[in-house]
C-alpha cells in the first residue's frame, strides 16, 4: 500500500467512524426555547412595522396637512391686512 | 444542503422563521454533537456546549449576512465555546492546583465514543484520536470525520488553507504512528504454536 493510499484508507475509516446521538429531551426543550425567542422578535418586528405604518398613514399626512394649512392661514391673514379689512 | 437551498434558508432563520431553525438543527445538531464530543471527550460538556451554540444562533440569527455558510459558522461557533470552556477550566485548574495531589485518581476514563465503539478497530481509532494533541484532533475531526473542504476547515480555524493542508497531513502522519504502536505489541505478544 502506498502512502496516498494509506492517507485514503485512513480518511475513510474516520469517515465511517460511528455517529452519537444527542439527548433527544434535551434537544426538545432546546427547540421550544429557540422558537420562544423566534417568535417574540417577530412580533417585536411587526409591532414596530405596525407603529411605522400607522406613522406613515396618518401622523405624517396630518402634519404635513396641518402645517400647510396654517401657512395658508397666515397668507390669507397678510392679504386680508393688506387690503384693510383686518 | 444545496448552496440555494442554504441560502434560502438563511433569509428565513434571519426573518424568524421558526421551521427554517427546525431545519438547521435538523441538519447540523448530530454533525455538531460528534463534533464537540470527539473534541472534548465528555459528552456532558458536549450537550453543554451544543446548547449554547444553537443559542448563539438564535441569538445572531438577524445579524447573518445574506451569504453566510451555516456549516462553517455552526463549527467556528462551536469550536470557539470550547476555546472558552478550556479557558476557563485553565482558570478554575489552576486554583485547585494545589489540591490535585490529593484527589484519587484511577486510569483515564474512556472517551463516549470509545465505550460505545462496536469494534476493536473503531475503538483503536477513537482512543489514538482521542490522545492527539487538541489542534490536530480538530482538524482531523473538521476534514476527516465531519466532511468539511479544507477552505471550510480553515475558516473555522482560522488560519490559511496552506496552514490547514499542513495540520491535516500532520494529524494523519501522528494518528497513522499511533496506530501502528498501539498494533505492534500485540503483534510481538503472538507466538507460533507448534503443530
Amino acid at each position: 500500500m502506498t502512502m496516498h493510499e494509506a492517507d485514503e484508507e485512513l480518511l475513510r475509516r474516520l469517515g465511517c467512524l460511528r455517529v452519537l446521538e444527542p439527548d433527544a429531551a434535551r434537544l426538545d426543550r432546546l427547540r421550544a426555547r429557540c422558537h420562544a425567542t423566534l417568535l417574540q422578535r417577530r412580533h417585536r418586528a411587526e409591532r414596530r412595522r405596525t407603529r411605522a405604518g400607522f406613522a406613515a398613514r396618518v401622523l405624517e399626512p396630518a402634519l404635513v396637512g396641518g402645517l400647510s394649512a396654517s401657512y395658508l392661514l397666515a397668507i390669507l391673514v397678510v392679504l386680508l391686512k393688506l387690503h384693510g379689512i383686518l | 444542503m444545496d448552496r440555494d437551498c442554504e441560502l434560502a434558508l438563511v433569509a428565513r432563520v434571519r426573518a424568524g422563521d421558526e421551521a427554517a431553525f427546525d431545519a438547521v438543527v435538523e441538519r447540523f445538531n448530530t454533525p455538531l454533537f460528534n463534533f464537540l464530543v470527539r473534541l472534548s471527550r465528555r459528552r456532558d460538556v458536549a450537550e453543554d456546549l451544543l446548547e449554547e451554540t444553537w443559542l448563539r444562533f438564535v441569538a445572531r440569527a438577524p445579524a447573518l449576512r445574506e451569504d453566510t455558510r451555516l456549516g462553517p459558522w455552526l463549527f467556528t461557533v462551536a469550536r470557539n465555546l470550547y476555546a472558552s470552556y478550556c479557558r476557563s477550566r485553565l482558570v478554575e485548574d489552576s486554583h485547585v492546583a494545589g489540591l490535585i495531589g490529593l484527589w484519587p485518581c484511577g486510569s483515564p476514563q474512556p472517551s463516549p465514543f470509545e465505550s460505545t465503539a462496536a469494534t476493536e478497530s473503531e475503538r483503536r481509532i477513537e482512543a489514538a484520536l482521542a490522545a492527539l494533541p487538541v489542534l490536530y484532533r480538530e482538524a482531523l475531526l473538521l476534514v476527516g470525520v465531519q466532511g468539511l473542504s479544507i477552505m471550510e476547515a480553515c475558516e473555522v480555524c482560522g488560519i490559511s488553507p496552506e496552514a490547514m493542508r499542513q495540520r491535516v497531513s500532520r494529524a494523519r502522519a501522528r494518528l497513522a504512528r499511533r496506530l501502528d504502536e498501539v498494533a505492534a505489541p500485540r503483534l510481538t505478544g503472538l507466538r507460533e504454536i507448534e503443530t
